[in-house]
C-alpha cells in the first residue's frame, strides 16, 4: 500500500504547484490558520479555485487553533465564505501539522468523505 | 468568544462581508490604534442579523436624539419626556414616527448620517483594532428603525476611500477572474465602473484582459473588483495557465477515480494504529 502526500504553500507565487498537484489528487486539504485573518481571504480564494478545478472532497484543517487571537472553526468557515447554509460546507477539522498523531487523524476524516 | 484582530490584517470591508454571511448580531467596535498618528477614534456598530441597524461613536445611546435636537425637530425637553414614555425594546426612530413627530424623510437622514457617512469616515482609517462581540443588548434609543444588510455600506466607502495602501495586499491578482455570485443585477446600486466590471464577472476572462478591454489601469480594476467582492457580488478565481491535456479537463468537471474501498479500509486502518501506537507512547 502507497499513499502520496503533496503538499504546496498558499502563497500565490506557488500557484503553478496548486494545479499541477490538483489535477491527480483523491482528495485534499486546505490548512488555515486560525490565527492570522490575514489569511483568510487568500484561503478563500485558493478554495476558490480548488472548487472550480476538481470534484476532489476537500476537507479545512484550521491550525494554530491554542494560539492567541485564534478565530473559532465557526468563524472561520464564514470567513471562507462557508456562512450562507445555501453553499455545501466541506468537513472540518482541527489540526496540528507538527503532530503526527493529529495529522493521522485529519487524514481519516478525509478518507471518510471519499 | 468575541472576534476581534486588527484592521491591517481584516480590514473593515471584510468585517462587514463577514458579519453580513455569518448572519451576526452583537455590537462591532472599531478604534484607532493608541500609537496611531491619527486621531484617536471609537465607533460603535450594532448588527442584528448581518444587518446594521445602529452606529455611534458614544456609548451613552444619546447619539440619535442629539441628532433630532441639533436639527430642532424636536425640542429637547419634549424628546427627554417621549425617551421616558419609548416602549421598551422599541426602537426610538419608530416610537417618534407613530407619534407623528418625525416623518419617514426625516427618518431616512437621520439613518443616513448616522449610519451611511459615520462608516464611510471608518474606511480611511489606516489602522486599528476591532472586536465583534454577541450578545449584547440593542440599543433601541440610538435606532431609528431602519437597517441595511452589512456590506450595503462597503460600496459607498470604498468608492470614496484615497489611500488604498493598507488593502493593497487585499486585492485581487491581475492573472485572477471574477465570478458573480448573484443572479441577473445585483440589487444594490452599482456605479458605472462597477457596472462595467459587473458585466465581466463571468470568469472567463482575467483582471488584466478586463483592464486592457476596458481601456483602464490593472491597478483600477483591482480595487473595482476587490469592492464587488466584498460586497459579496463576486467571487475571486485565480487563473492558472498551466498545460492542459484531454484527461486534465475531464479532470476539471468529473470527481476524480477514486481507489478501492478495500484500499481505503486498508488505509484506515493503518493510520488508526499510528493514532494508537502514537498514544499509547505518549500515555
Amino acid at each position: 500500500m502507497a499513499l502520496h502526500l503533496y503538499g504546496t504553500p498558499g502563497q500565490a507565487r506557488f500557484d503553478f504547484m496548486w494545479d499541477v498537484l490538483i489535477r491527480k489528487a483523491h482528495a485534499y486539504i486546505l490548512l488555515v490558520p486560525a490565527n492570522r485573518p490575514g489569511e483568510f481571504r487568500n484561503a478563500r480564494v485558493i478554495s476558490n479555485f480548488m472548487r472550480q478545478r476538481t470534484k476532489a472532497p476537500m476537507l479545512i484543517g484550521f491550525t494554530h487553533l491554542d494560539c492567541s487571537g485564534a478565530w473559532t472553526m465557526e468563524n472561520m468557515a464564514i470567513a471562507l465564505g462557508y456562512g450562507s447554509p445555501l453553499i455545501k460546507r466541506p468537513a472540518m477539522v482541527e489540526v496540528n501539522p507538527t503532530e503526527s498523531m493529529s495529522v493521522a487523524t485529519a487524514i481519516m476524516a478525509l478518507i471518510e468523505h471519499l | 468568544m468575541p472576534v476581534s484582530g486588527y484592521l491591517s490584517s481584516f480590514s473593515l470591508s471584510e468585517i462587514l462581508q463577514f458579519a453580513q454571511e455569518g448572519n451576526k448580531t452583537g455590537l462591532l467596535t472599531i478604534q484607532s490604534l493608541p500609537n496611531s498618528t491619527q486621531e484617536f477614534r471609537r465607533y460603535f456598530i450594532w448588527l442584528n442579523q448581518g444587518r446594521i441597524v445602529a452606529a455611534a461613536d458614544r456609548t451613552d445611546y444619546q447619539g440619535l436624539s442629539t441628532m433630532i435636537i441639533q436639527r430642532k425637530w424636536i425640542a429637547e425637553p419634549q424628546l427627554q419626556s417621549l425617551i421616558q414614555q419609548c416602549p421598551l425594546r422599541t426602537p426610538l426612530g419608530i416610537y417618534l414616527k407613530s407619534q407623528n413627530l418625525l416623518s419617514a424623510e426625516q427618518m431616512k437622514l437621520l439613518f443616513s448620517v448616522q449610519i451611511i457617512r459615520q462608516i464611510c469616515a471608518l474606511f480611511e482609517l489606516i489602522d486599528g483594532s476591532f472586536q465583534l462581540k454577541s450578545n449584547v443588548r440593542m440599543p433601541y434609543l440610538e435606532m431609528t428603525g431602519i437597517n441595511i444588510p452589512a456590506t450595503d455600506v462597503t460600496l459607498p466607502g470604498l468608492r470614496n476611500l484615497k489611500n488604498w495602501s493598507a488593502l493593497q495586499e487585499k486585492l485581487p491578482q491581475s492573472m485572477s477572474g471574477l465570478l458573480g455570485t448573484v443572479q441577473g443585477m445585483p440589487t444594490i446600486q452599482l456605479n458605472a465602473q462597477e457596472r462595467q466590471l459587473w458585466e465581466f464577472t463571468n470568469g472567463q476572462m482575467t483582471i488584466a484582459e478586463i483592464a486592457k478591454r476596458l481601456d483602464r489601469s490593472i491597478e483600477e480594476i483591482q480595487r473595482t473588483a476587490f469592492c464587488l467582492t466584498v460586497a459579496g457580488l463576486a467571487e475571486e478565481i485565480p487563473f492558472i495557465k498551466a498545460e492542459s491535456n484531454a484527461q486534465d479537463v475531464e479532470l476539471q468537471t468529473t470527481s476524480p477515480q477514486l481507489p478501492s474501498s478495500a484500499f481505503l479500509k486498508h488505509m484506515k486502518g493503518f493510520f488508526k494504529k499510528q493514532v494508537k501506537s502514537e498514544s499509547t507512547v505518549v500515555s
